[in-house]
Order: C-alpha cells, then sequence, then structure tokens
C-alpha cells in the first residue's frame, strides 16, 4: 500500500471498529510501558497467552500489549474489556486464575483488584479508581487501548484523520489558526505559544525547514514523553506530519534520548508502518505535499533538550546551547527555519485540528488551555503518569488521584519543573496547574515532573541534591553556569556539613542573581532556582543546618550524632532489627544503643523508628 | 547606519556591527574572552557585559551577541555591568592556578589585563582548585590546562576556523578539558596559533619557553619570508637572539593566522654554526681584507676579461633593495645577469604569471576568503603557501565550491575537489570548465584577441571532461577566484590561468588571480632579474668557460647542488667565486670571498608579495652572536670592546651599492633609507613605496607593470605529450612541503622533529606496476653517481605516472634546479633483491 487514501484510512476505521467496542471478543489489555516491563509484564503475559492456549480460549479472547497504562506503582497491570476489570501486581502464577476465574467463570478476581487505600475497599472499574476518576485523557487517549506497535489500531481510534483534515482541507495558515485559537502553549515546560511558534517559522523565508521533535527528557522523575511514545507513537507523527505542513517542511527528526530503547524501538516501527501506508514520504494523501522523519539518538546530555543544543547535536556537533536570538524559527537546525516542539505538544496536535481550536480551549484556565500529562513520583502513594485539565490544583493530583503521602507521613513540598522548577509547601498546594499561578508561588510547570516530597526530606539536602545534578550536566560553555552552579554547589555542601556560615545564605542569594540574569540558555538561567524556592520558604531548615548546626529531617549525615534519645525511646527495637551492620545493642525492654565504630550511617535506623528518638 | 551612544558618545556604525565593536571604534575596550575578530561571537564567557539602558531589551546584555541598533543607549561602565564583569572575572580565578611568576603568558596575559582592569583584586574563595593532566602536544606547544578559564577560543580556532579535527573539547561541566583524546603531535600545521589565540597560558610557546617576557623582547612588526604570502608577523628577540614569532593582523593577507613554518622558521638567524665572519679562501679575515680582496678580484676580472664573463646570482630571499642594486650593478658593469637561481622552470613561470597578472584581477588573501568558488590548479597549498589553506577553508565555510587541478595527493582540512591531473593536462581541464561555464554567456563584447583566446580554449575544451558541478558552481558564482602555481605546471598555464580569469570576468562576475609564486620576493625577483636566462645555463656557460666569476648573493637553488658530485667540476672552472650569504652551504665553504649578510631581521627590508603587495620590514635588532652561544664555553668575556661579536655582516646591498660607487652615509639607519630611496627611484613602477620606508600594516599596493593591458594574449600550443602512456617510464619530482623544504626554515631547530621522513608517494597503480608495497624500503638511482634511498607511499588520491619526493635542500640531485627526472623502472631498487 504505497499510497493510501482517505477513503482506505476509514476501511480499516470500520474493519477495526468491533475491536474497540469489544463487542467480538474479551480483550486482555497488558501494560507494554517500561515500568510494568520491569516488574515482569513480558513474562506474565507470556503466561496469559499460554494459559488462553491451554483452555482452548485463543479465538475468543486476545491478549493486546499496550503501552503504559499509567498506573505504573501498581504493575504489571491488566484491564479485561469488555468490564473495564483492572488487575494489579500480577504474578505468573495469577494467570491461570484469571483465565479460569475471569475468562471462563465471568467472575472478575477479588484479589487482585485495585484495594482503595483509605476506604480499604476493591474496586472493580479502572474508571472507579480515583487515580484514573479525576483524569481527563486527551493526549494519553489512546494508553492501555491500543497496541502502539499497530497502525491500525491507532487508525482505528480515528488516527491520521487529523492530518487528512490538515493536508486536504487546511492550508498552512489556517492550521496555524486553528493552532492559536486552540491556545496550546509548549509542554516542554516554557510554555510558549505553539500556534505563535509555527507561524514565526512559516513566515520564515527559506526553501528547507525542520520539524523537531524533542523526546530528550532528561528531568529526574519525569517520564511523560516516553510514556506517551511507547503507547501512541503515531500521535507524535501525525501531530509533526501537520506541523511540517503548517510551516511547509519536508523533512523532520525526533531527537530522542537512546535511555528509551522502547520508546525509540516502537516509534522506528511507527515511522516504518505510516511510511508503507504512504502517511509519510512523498505526496501524502495525494495533496502534493511530502515529508520524512527520522530518529535521531543523543546521548543522555541533559542539556540537549535545550533546543539550540539539540540542534547542534543533530549537526553532529557538540550540544552545546548558543545565545537566542536568532531564534531557531528564523535560524535553527542546518541555519534553516525550524520548529521544534515538545512529545505531548505534538501528541495534542492532531485532535486539535479534528475537533477545532476552540474545543480544545475549552479546557483549562484563562491563560493555560487544554490538559497536561505529569509523571507524579516520590514519597506518594500512586506513582504514575496522570493527565488533568489545566486548572485542576496540585492538592487534587497529589491527594485525590496521586492518593497522599504513604506511611501517614505528612507532607512537606512538591517539586515542580524538574531540577530547574521549584518546590511549593502544604500553604501553596491549592495552587492550580497553570503556567502563571505556578510562576507566582517560586516553581515552573516544567515538562511534568512531580515529585512529592515527605516530612522526612531535607529541603537544604534537596537544593543540594538538584544543584549537583545541574552541575553535573551544565554543558561547560558560559561561565555563570559552569562556575557559578559550582560554586552554589559547594556552599550547599558546606551547609550540609555543618560548616555553613551566616553570610552564605547573602552569597549563594548574590550568586543566584547573577547567574540567572546572565547565563546563556535556560539550564543556567533556572539552574539557581532550587536554592531560590528552598530560601523562599524553608529559611528555617536553612539556619538550623548553619546556626543549630542540626538538620531538622534528620538527613544530613553530618550533622546526625548517632545517638539515642534515653526519653523517647520506646526500647520497641525496630530499629535493631533493621540495622543492616548490627550496630545497634537492643534488649527487650532496654534502651538501645548505637556502637559507632560498627554504624555505616546508613540511616535506616531514622527511617524506621516511629518516634524520632535516633538524634 | 545605526547611530547609538556608548558611554555618553554617539558613533554610527555599519548594520550588523556588534555593540562590542562600535565600543572599540570609540576606543572604549570592553572587556573580552571568547570574543575574537576571526572566530566571531558565541556569548561564552559573559565579560563582556554592559548595561543597556536603551533599546530593544534593556539590561544587562552580552555586547558581543547584541547588534548596534539604532537610537541604543549603552553604558559600560554602570555599576550593574560593572559589578557583573567583575563576578565573572572571579568565577573564572577560582579555578585560575595564580601562576604567573613561572608562566610564559604571564606579561602578555589577557587574563592578566582583565582581572586588573575588572577589579577583581581579593580573592573570596577558600576552596580547592579543579587540576588537570596536561598533555604532550609535540615540540611547538606546551599545554597547561589547569590555567583554562574556558573560552572555547582554542577549539573555535583548531576545528572551525582551520578545519582540524584531533583538538577538542571533553568532558561536560566544570570538568570541560581541552585537548586530544591522547597525548600526541597536534597535527594541525597552524596549531602553533593556539598560543596566540589562548587569552592565557593554556597553550605557550614551547621553543620559546622560560626564554623572556614581553618587556625583555626587542620587538618589532615583521614580514614572514617562508612563502610568497608575505603574512605579518611580530618577532621578538633577546640577548642577540630571536626568540619567537606572533602572528600578526593584516586583513588583506593572513588575517590574524600564520602556520607553524612561518612561526618556527626563525631559527637560521640563531644558528651556531651561522657564518658571521668574512673569509679569503675559507680563511677568517677582517672585513677590510675581505673587502679589498673582492675589489681586487673583480678589477683583475674585468681587466683580463670582457665584463660579460662576470655573472650575478641572486634569489627570491634577497630584499627589494638587494635586487634592485643588483640589476642595476650588472647594466651599469655589463655583467651577465642577475639570474634569478630558483627551482627549475619556476622563474620563467613566475615571469608569465606576472604577465598575465591584470591590475583589475589582482585577488587578495581576503578576496580568496571571500570568494564563492576557487578554482586551485597547479598548486598544494598546504605544502607551498600554508596559510592559502586557511583562506580557502573560511570560503569553504561560507559555502565556495572548491576544485583543486594538480598531480600531487593535495591533502585539505575540509572538503573539496581534487581532480588528480598531470601537468600537461592540466590546461585543457582549465580550459574546459572555463568553456563550459562560459557556454550561452554573449561574448560579443570581446576583441578579436579575446575571440581568438575563446576558440583556442573550445579547442583545447575538447580535450578533456569535467565534473559537471564545478562547471554549475562556476556559473552560479559571484566572486570566483582562479589559484595558479607555479611550480607543478606547464610554462603556458600561468599565462592561460590569467587570461581564463579574465574570460570568467563578467559585469555579473567579479573574477579574481591568484599566483603562488616562488619565495618570499618571488615578485621581485621575477621583475629585476634578467629574462633571458637561469640558473641552470648559467652552469652551463660556467661549463663552457663564457662565465669565470660568479657572484652569488643569497643563493637558493645552486648553492646546494653542489653538494653533488656531478656538480662539483662546474665551480672548479670558475677563476673566482664570490658569495655573500647569512647560511652556510657548500657554495659558501667553496667561496674565495665569503661576505656574510644581514638576515632581514638585522637588515630590514622590503618584499613583494604574490599580489604585488610591497610590505616594509624595520631592523629588528643589531644582530650578532647569541650571547647563549658567546658566554655557553665559560665565564663571560672580560675584554671591552666596542664592537658587538658576530656583528660584523652588513645587508647583501651595501657591497654591491660600493662597487658600483654609489656614496651611503656609514650611519646604518641613513643608509637603509637612502637605498631605499635610491631603489624607488631607479624604479618607476615602485614610486608607490615611500621613501620613509613605512609601508603600515597592510602594505602598499603596487601598480603591477602589465605589459598587455586588457588584452589576451593568444595562447602558446606548447601542449605536448609527454606523458606518452605506453612509456615505462615515471616522472620523478621534488615538491615542496611545509616542513623541511622551504630553505630558511628546513634550517631551523625548533622545526627538526616535525619535518617527516623522505617518501616517495606514488599511485597505487604504478606501485602495482613496479610491484612495491606501502611503507617498503627503496633505493632511487638518479644516476651512476646519485642515489636516493627512501620509503613508499601508496597515495590514491594522485595523478598516475609520478613519483613525488619532498624538496630537501640538501637532497642529492644530478640536475640544476631540481628538474624532474625521467626514471626508468630498472633505477628504482628494493632494498631486498630485484624489481622483478
Amino acid at each position: 500500500m504505497a499510497h493510501e487514501t482517505v477513503e482506505q484510512l476509514g476501511r480499516i476505521r470500520e474493519k477495526y471498529a468491533a475491536k474497540f467496542a469489544f463487542t467480538d471478543k474479551t480483550y486482555l489489555l497488558i501494560c507494554g510501558g517500561t515500568g510494568c516491563h520491569a516488574t515482569g509484564s513480558i513474562k506474565v503475559k507470556e503466561a496469559l497467552e499460554q494459559q488462553l492456549a491451554e483452555h482452548d480460549l485463543s479465538d475468543k479472547a486476545e491478549v493486546v500489549e499496550t503501552g503504559c497504562n499509567g498506573f505504573c506503582a501498581m504493575g504489571p497491570l491488566l484491564v479485561v474489556q469488555p468490564g473495564d476489570v483492572f488487575y494489579q501486581k500480577l504474578t505468573i502464577a495469577d494467570m491461570e486464575t484469571i483465565v479460569k476465574e475471569h475468562i471462563i467463570g465471568k467472575k472478575p478476581v477479588e484479589r487482585l483488584l485495585y484495594k482503595d487505600p483509605v476506604t480499604r475497599k476493591r474496586i472493580a472499574s479502572q474508571k472507579e479508581i480515583p487515580f484514573f476518576a479525576h483524569q481527563e485523557p486527551v493526549v494519553l487517549r489512546n494508553k492501555g487501548l491500543i497496541n502502539p506497535e499497530s497502525i491500525d489500531d491507532y487508525i482505528a481510534r480515528d488516527g491520521y484523520s487529523g492530518a487528512a483534515k490538515a493536508l486536504l482541507e487546511m492550508d498552512g495558515e489556517e492550521i496555524i489558526e486553528q493552532m492559536k485559537i486552540s491556545g496550546i502553549r509548549g509542554r516542554g515546560g516554557a510554555g510558549f505559544p505553539t500556534g505563535l511558534k509555527w507561524e514565526f517559522a512559516s513566515k520564515s523565508p527559506g526553501e528547507t525547514k525542520y520539524v523537531l521533535c524533542n523526546a530528550d527528557e532528561g528531568d529526574p522523575g519525569a517520564f511523560m514523553d516516553r510514556s506517551i511514545l511507547e503507547a501512541d507513537p503515531h500521535a507524535v507523527i501525525e501531530g509533526m506530519i501537520i506541523a511540517a505542513r503548517a510551516i511547509n517542511a519536508g523533512k523532520g527528526y525526533v531527537y530522542a534520548r537512546t535511555e528509551y530503547p522502547l520508546a525509540i524501538s516502537r516509534l522506528t516501527k511507527a515511522i516504518e508502518q505510516a511510511t508503507a501506508y504512504g502517511l509519510l514520504g512523498e505526496n501524502i494523501f495525494g495533496s502534493g505535499f511530502g515529508f520524512a522523519i527520522e530518529i535521531y539518538q543523543g546521548a543522555g546530555a541533559f542539556v540537549c533538550g535545550e533546543e539550540t543544543a539539540l540542534m547542534r547535536s543533530i549537526e553532529g556537533k557538540r550540544g552545546m546551547p548558543r545565545p537566542r536570538p536568532p531564534f531557531p524559527a528564523h535560524k535553527g537546525l542546518w541555519e534553516k527555519p525550524t520548529v521544534l516542539n515538545n512529545v505531548e505538544t505534538l501528541a495534542s496536535v492532531a485532535q486539535i485540528i479534528r475537533h477545532g481550536g476552540s474545543w480544545y480551549s475549552a479546557m483549562g484556565t484563562e491563560s493555560s488551555k487544554g490538559t497536561k500529562v505529569f509523571a507524579v513520583s516520590g514519597d506518594v502513594n500512586n506513582i504514575g503518569l496522570v493527565e488533568v485539565p489545566m486548572g485542576t490544583s496540585l492538592r487534587t493530583i497529589i491527594y485525590d488521584i496521586g492518593g497522599g503521602i504513604p506511611k501517614k507521613k505528612k507532607f512537606k513540598a512538591v517539586q515542580l519543573g524538574g531540577p530547574s522548577g521549584g518546590c511549593i509547601p502544604d500553604a501553596y498546594l491549592d495552587t492550580p496547574v497553570d503556567y502563571e499561578a505556578i510562576a507566582k508561588v517560586g516553581a515552573i510547570m516544567g515538562s511534568g515532573g512531580v515529585i512529592v516530597m515527605d516530612e522526612n526530606t531535607c529541603m537544604v539536602d534537596m537544593a543540594r541534591f538538584f544543584m549537583e545534578f545541574i552541575q553535573d550536566e551544565s554543558c561547560g560553555k558560559c561561565t555563570p553556569c559552569r562556575e557559578g552552579t559550582r560554586r552554589l554547589l559547594q556552599i550547599l555542601e558546606k551547609i550540609c556539613e555543618g560548616r555553613g556560615k551566616p553570610e552564605d545564605i547573602d552569597k549563594m542569594r548574590e550568586l543566584s542573581a547573577t547567574i540567572s540574569q546572565t547565563a546563556l540558555c535556560g539550564l543556567g538561567q533556572t539552574g539557581p532556582n532550587p536554592v531560590l524556592s528552598t530560601l523562599r520558604y524553608f529559611m528555617d531548615e536553612y539556619e538550623a543546618h548553619i546556626h543549630d548546626k542540626r538538620c531538622p529531617a534528620k538527613r544530613c549525615v553530618a550533622l546526625l550524632k548517632f545517638e539515642i534519645d534515653r526519653d523517647i525511646c520506646t526500647k520497641c527495637g525496630l530499629c535493631f532489627k533493621h540495622c543492616p551492620s548490627d550496630a545497634i545493642i537492643w534488649k527487650k525492654k532496654e534502651v538501645a544503643r548505637i556502637e559507632k565504630d560498627k554504624c555505616i550511617k546508613c540511616l535506616t535506623c531514622y527511617d524506621k523508628c516511629k518516634f524520632g528518638a535516633i538524634f | 547606519m545605526p547611530t547609538l551612544t556608548i558611554d555618553s558618545r554617539q558613533i554610527s556604525v555599519p548594520g550588523n556591527t556588534k555593540v562590542i565593536d562600535a565600543a572599540e571604534r570609540l576606543g572604549i575596550m570592553i572587556p573580552r574572552f571568547c570574543y575574537h575578530p576571526a572566530l566571531g561571537a558565541v556569548g561564552a564567557c559573559r565579560v563582556c557585559a554592559v548595561n543597556v539602558k536603551e533599546g530593544p531589551m534593556t539590561g544587562i546584555q552580552m555586547s558581543c551577541m547584541l547588534d548596534a541598533g539604532d537610537g541604543m543607549v549603552i553604558s559600560t561602565h554602570d555599576k550593574d555591568a560593572v559589578d557583573f564583569r567583575m563576578a565573572v572575572i572571579e568565577w573564572l580565578m577560582m579555578n585560575h592556578p595564580h601562576d604567573c611568576p613561572v608562566c610564559d603568558e604571564g606579561g602578555h596575559c589577557l587574563l592578566q589585563d582583565m582581572t586588573v582592569s575588572g577589579g577583581h583584586g581579593m580573592r573570596r574563595y577558600p576552596g580547592p582548585k579543579r587540576t588537570h593532566q596536561d598533555q604532550y602536544l609535540g615540540p611547538l606547544v606546551q599545554h597547561e590546562m589547569n590555567r583554562c578559564i574556558q573560552c572555547y577560543r582554542c577549539v573555535r580556532y583548531y576545528r572551525e576556523y582551520t578545519g582540524y579535527k584531533d583538538l577538542g573539547v571533553l568532558g561536560i561541566g566544570s570538568r570541560v578539558y581541552f585537548g586530544r583524546t591522547g597525548d600526541g603531535r597536534l597535527e594541525s600545521p597552524f596549531a602553533g596559533n593556539l598560543i596566540d589565540i589562548c587569552p592565557t597560558g593554556v597553550f605557550t610557546d614551547k621553543p620559546a619557553r622560560f626564554k623572556g617576557r614581553k618587556w625583555d623582547f626587542e620587538r618589532a612588526a615583521t614580514v614572514c619570508t617562508h612563502c610568497s604570502l608575505g603574512c605579518s608577523t611580530i618577532t621578538s628577540s633577546r640577548y642577540r637572539e630571536i626568540i619567537r614569532q606572533e602572528a600578526g593582523i593584516s586583513p588583506d593577507t593572513n588575517d590574524c593566522f600564520i602556520c607553524d613554518r612561518g612561526r618556527y622558521g626563525f631559527g637560521y638567524a640563531n644558528l651556531p654554526d651561522r657564518p658571521r665572519q668574512y673569509r679569503v679562501n675559507g680563511n677568517p679575515c677582517s672585513r677590510q681584507t675581505a673587502w679589498a680582496k673582492a675589489l681586487d678580484l673583480l678589477d683583475t676580472t674585468a681587466n683580463t676579461n670582457n665584463p660579460s664573463t662576470v655573472a650575478l646570482l641572486v634569489s627570491a630571499r634577497c630584499t627589494l633593495e638587494t635586487l634592485v642594486t643588483a640589476k642595476h650593478l650588472c647594466h651599469r658593469k655589463g655583467w651577465h645577469g642577475p639570474v634569478w637561481d630558483a627551482p627549475s622552470g619556476n622563474d620563467i613561470k613566475s615571469r608569465n604569471a606576472l604577465d598575465a597578472l591584470a591590475p583589475e584581477l589582482v585577488a587578495t588573501m581576503k578576496d580568496v576568503r571571500e570568494s564563492d568558488f576557487i578554482l586551485a590548479i597547479g598548486t598544494d597549498p598546504v605544502n607551498e603557501a600554508p596559510v592559502l589553506t586557511l583562506a580557502l577553508r573560511q570560503a569553504q565555510r561560507n559555502g565556495a565550491h572548491i576544485t583543486v587541478i594538480d598531480p600531487r595527493p593535495v591533502s585539505l582540512p575540509f572538503d573539496f575537489e581534487h581532480l588528480p591531473t598531470s601537468p600537461e593536462e592540466m590546461g585543457d581541464q582549465l580550459a574546459a570548465i572555463v568553456c563550459a561555464a562560459l557556454g550561452g554567456t554573449d561574448l560579443s563584447h570581446l576583441s578579436p584577441a579575446g575571440k581568438a583566446f575563446y576558440d583556442d580554449l573550445v579547442l583545447r575544451n575538447a580535450a578533456a571532461t569535467v565534473p559537471d558541478e564545478i562547471v554549475v558552481a562556476l556559473k552560479k558564482s559571484r566572486h570566483p577566484v582562479i589559484v595558479c602555481g607555479t611550480h607543478m605546471v606547464n610554462e603556458d598555464l600561468p599565462v592561460l590561468a590569467g587570461e581564463c580569469a579574465r574570460m570568467i570576468n563578467q559585469p555579473e562576475r567579479s573574477a579574481g588571480l591568484f599566483y603562488v609564486l616562488p619565495g618570499a620576493n618571488g615578485f621581485g625577483a621575477a621583475m629585476f632579474t634578467e629574462t633571458h636566462t637561469n640558473a641552470g645555463l648559467l652552469l652551463d656557460k660556467i661549463k663552457s668557460n663564457d662565465i669565470k666569476t660568479l657572484i652569488a648573493i643569497e643563493p637558493e637553488g645552486c648553492a646546494h647542488v653542489h653538494s653533488s658530485p656531478a656538480m662539483a667540476g662546474i665551480l672548479k672552472s670558475l677563476d673566482c667565486l664570490l658569495v655573500m650569504d647569512y647560511l652556510e652551504s657548500p657554495l659558501s665553504r667553496a667561496a674565495d670571498v665569503f661576505i656574510p649578510t644581514a638576515t632581514v631581521f638585522e637588515s630590514g627590508g622590503i618584499f613583494i608579495n604574490q599580489n604585488g603587495t610591497g610590505r616594509s620590514m624595520q631592523p629588528l635588532y643589531m644582530g650578532g652572536t647569541p650571547i647563549f652561544q658567546t658566554g655557553r664555553t665559560g665565564p663571560p668575556p672580560r675584554l671591552f670592546e666596542s664592537d658587538i661579536p658576530g656583528a660584523e655582516h652588513v645587508p647583501a646591498w651595501l657591497p654591491l651599492a660600493d662597487w658600483m660607487g654609489l656614496s651611503l652615509s656609514p650611519d646604518n639607519s641613513k643608509r637603509r633609507l637612502e637605498i631605499l630611496k635610491y631603489t624607488i627611484e631607479n624604479e618607476p613602477w615602485l614610486s608607490a613605496l615611500p621613501i620613509s620606508g613605512d609601508t603600515g600594516e597592510t602594505g602598499i599596493k603596487l601598480r603591477i607593470p602589465n605589459r598587455r593591458l586588457n588584452e589576451f594574449a593568444s595562447l602558446p600550443h606548447t601542449r605536448n605529450n609527454a606523458g606518452n602512456s605506453n612509456s615505462p617510464e615515471i616522472s620523478l619530482y621534488t615538491v615542496e612541503q611545509t616542513f623541511g623544504t622551504e630553505l630558511l626554515s628546513s634550517g631551523s631547530p625548533a622545526l627538526d622533529e616535525v619535518i617527516p621522513q623522505i617518501r616517495a608517494a606514488m599511485h597505487p597503480a604504478d606501485a602495482e606496476f613496479l610491484n612495491l608495497a606501502d611503507g617498503e624500503n627503496l633505493t632511487l638511482v638518479l644516476d651512476e653517481n646519485h642515489e636516493l634511498p627512501c620509503n613508499v607511499k601508496i597515495e590514491t588520491d594522485m595523478a598516475q605516472g609520478f613519483i613525488f619526493i619532498p624538496r630537501r635542500p640538501d637532497l642529492p640531485w644530478p640536475v640544476p634546479g631540481f628538474a624532474p627526472i625521467p626514471l626508468h623502472p630498472d633505477q628504482i631498487r628494493r632494498e631486498k633483491g630485484d624489481l622483478r
């Protein structure tokens, strides 16, 4: 099928309609995201297929390996359709039970269902699980549903109809107009209006232009882009085709990090399939427009997520940013006008075109439209991928969807926007997800990493950790970022080691101001944010470190005495049981004691003691 | 022309000027590390921050990245800007080792200047400094990474500007390292520029290490004399020794960079065995004795023989003053010459080149850099005129199409098209390209001679096929330049190249012509030597006893052919041999009277480069035996003398002027101006030269006396089929190499290590025919008396039917002027056993 027409897409849609209404047979949708692969979903899937074969059910039930379902903490996951039954934390042994009881017996297996941590009740239907109930999947509409390695599945879910519309019914200006109406802003973090970006590139003179997809997701704790590529690669391809049409580009690159092998392999297959269907290549839909996509694998440098560094990297040069202007819309890849969008942005494009810009702008807040995907991780019960409309409060994300803080610990702060973002304390948890509102409280929307921290987190140590990351990943080009962040890190290290001085706070403020004002690229400009936002909300912790030589969260090893307070100790022996180096001496009804020469300062006893008796 | 205000002073600058440059025009030097005029701006170091008070973006901005805009108001000394710059310098100094007392850069270190001027004097950082391992980068450049302030100038220069890849950035963040992947000599013959470009002491001049500070040196602007380009240099000397050379800045020639041959080639002036004394019959004597003996000999000869039996030999390393004086001396005395001692045939080719060099076509290096199409024919830039490579590279970076037509295995550090062609066929290829590109062009305005020339081209065109993309690129080009060599070409090629340039010079396309000439003053030598003779013919005349007295002034080829047994007899038939030189050679050792001459560093002088730009050099120092040499035998001498030891040398023109009867002042500097005046007054076309001798930084463009202004030459149809494919003979050519072949620099001890071993380059088909393998040792039997051991180097990218070996000055060569030798396979002897 070299040249697929719109009618042919329609025939595929009809052919597969039953599959997605789940009317022809039972579908066993097993999650094949990286998270579930890691917890053993491949073997579980094989066992399930084997069980089906053994019970001669192969034509009545079909196993589908989907992309990331989103509820990563509960993997391996299985959703049985029809019925929307959600199974979690599966083992190979469970497969026999599911086949016998559910497929044959038509009765869900109670013990494998999701158990609400609050109500302690089992919930059968996926839709009713709070984690899913508060979400509104737009970008992730196909997650956990289609086989990402099948273009037919994607087409059956209205795939490539946006591209068909864009190529056959609209011209570049109309596409850009719809993008502007939609109000979508770049999901990579900076939030630049996508329609405007495309307009600049389309008006920029030149015959050769490029569309780039930034899949160099580098923030610690962020996995939105990876999950989208793993679950729905064609959505990104379709978005790139529409973007290319809008600015009249003939070539596109997906810059993906080598550390995402599954995403790359699925995207590679998707590009092959789309090319075979004539959806990429020359004369797409007979419109006369041609577009090709190539994957460029990055070696994992954080700074290559910065747009100008990313382009240098594709050019085969050292991935270092260059000052703007000129902006990539005028001089980008190989000095040609270039549009660079994040995976999530591009994955939204087809639906905006299909449903119209105003459909999209109906969601969200005044200045931030549509939905946003977050990767929720850290000290939270429901670790996973969530998509909510803009305007949803952080509290909803952390407590309603995320299920709150485990082990009855207290919430301390949430880090938004990765290492160069900022932390938001409890007092501001009702802040809605909105570019401006988040910036107001000292963080950035960022690409969507949400790291939840409980009371056991030392905020000075956290700032040190992120500063270490930034300092490690600084490309080394401009002086403020290269030397300034190193100096900031050194001061933070000093404070964590109890050698901090009162004047260090001012020094850090001075350094941070200079760095953010004058660093060359976003990495350096936002680099001091962890310091600034922790200074803003957790000054007391800095003061405790500097003046009292004390770490309130008991994380900074140099400030801990590794002694047990006799008055607080309840003689429970938990510390004794968990000590890996037999450094704790304890007998029943006696206060425990730490032998310092055996202690390896692993902090396990601090974690285990429920009473805070160790200081 | 935007007008902006910087520090309350207004200035109008051309569009696209950066604020940092606009400020410099006002004399405000904004601090900078990464910014360099030749490398452009990258905005890395952040030390050029200024405060933009009014403009599209106000606040702290990097002045190197900021285009000067109309109405901008900028403050460079605003507190914010000053504080920020101080912060950046403080950051940079955090890791800098403060080893200025033992650092060679100390004294002309940009970091020192900026640290002091930036106001950072008190160190606040108490922590450890990051340290690095240094690398061995070869004998010329010393590496000291701890001093690095990460301005990226080195890699931008090395990789982007020159195109070499073996130096780069490793690591990221504060661990960035500038070096190679491992120890080893830097591959680029332009690596020495790292020393100039590094704002601190990461790369320093290795041979000059620990030999002095900038303020210890006698320093002067000089002109490089190691090829015909005439690059600007700055030379430093101390204790009667040349210590180092740096690149001077000259937009029309070398821009900001020179090659390592030029940088380290000065060593000949310091050599311990440099002849510093007058000699009669090989015995040291006083100046008066030698002077009298020379006069006596010349008188005797003139009395007993016809004056035409006296011949004067000069070379392209002579200054303009020497060449002009020599010419007029010969005319006045009726002597034979002056004869240009150039490698075989190069003299005629150079004269042909100058004949064709129409003034409107003359291209400078700047024109080459800005060209969009370059056709280099019969030249091997890296080896013959190294800095030309850098100019070609800049053109290539800007998208120019570059083609080299040459039989040699030409290698350049960038993408270009090489057509390995024998000298016989090069003209046809050039004709084919020009002819095809002119197809469809209206040539009705051409004169009859022009039309006849075009018809000739059409005829020659039939004989060659050339790749289409070259023709297409030439058609599209607006500023094409034809670069033509004078060594590996037929005699008519320079004319053909010149006329082709004239042909493609259309209203919509301004063509340039750029010749590469032999020697520093090849232009002058071609203009002021006798046209119908050459070194080979001169030797024939000596053999036939037509010449009885030879005066050799700073000779080139002839000085060294004497070492070959076949030549030994020739000079014996002379009655009298007078040699003036600053180099010791077999010829100088055989001289009846030897007069030590001054190097250009000692005498100064004018050189005309290959495009006719006259550049003068002031004397740098008095000369004399370096103190390092006089003092090394023991305690310093306790004799009080007014003379400088070893400084008896005279400029080569001085004895000539004396013999001619010119009365010159005894004072050195006055005498220099007098001979200059004589030179300018006696050659009308040199009248543009100032009698003060100051030609300025860019030199004086001399009006080239073109003998056929605006008229085409009729082509000499000398195309011969010497490259007969049936002949088993292979032509053995000597060729120039970057290091080791140019006479002056090959004597420089600093370059000893970088001179490659002698290898015979040959085409794989020839090697197969001769049954030779790459790396195999063999002996070339040149004739019954001359054998040359060497090593096979198989080169795929060269013409078939040739063997190329480097033209080392000490090569045993049986024929004068290194003329090529046809070799029969029997003359190629494998080390083990016979060839077949």
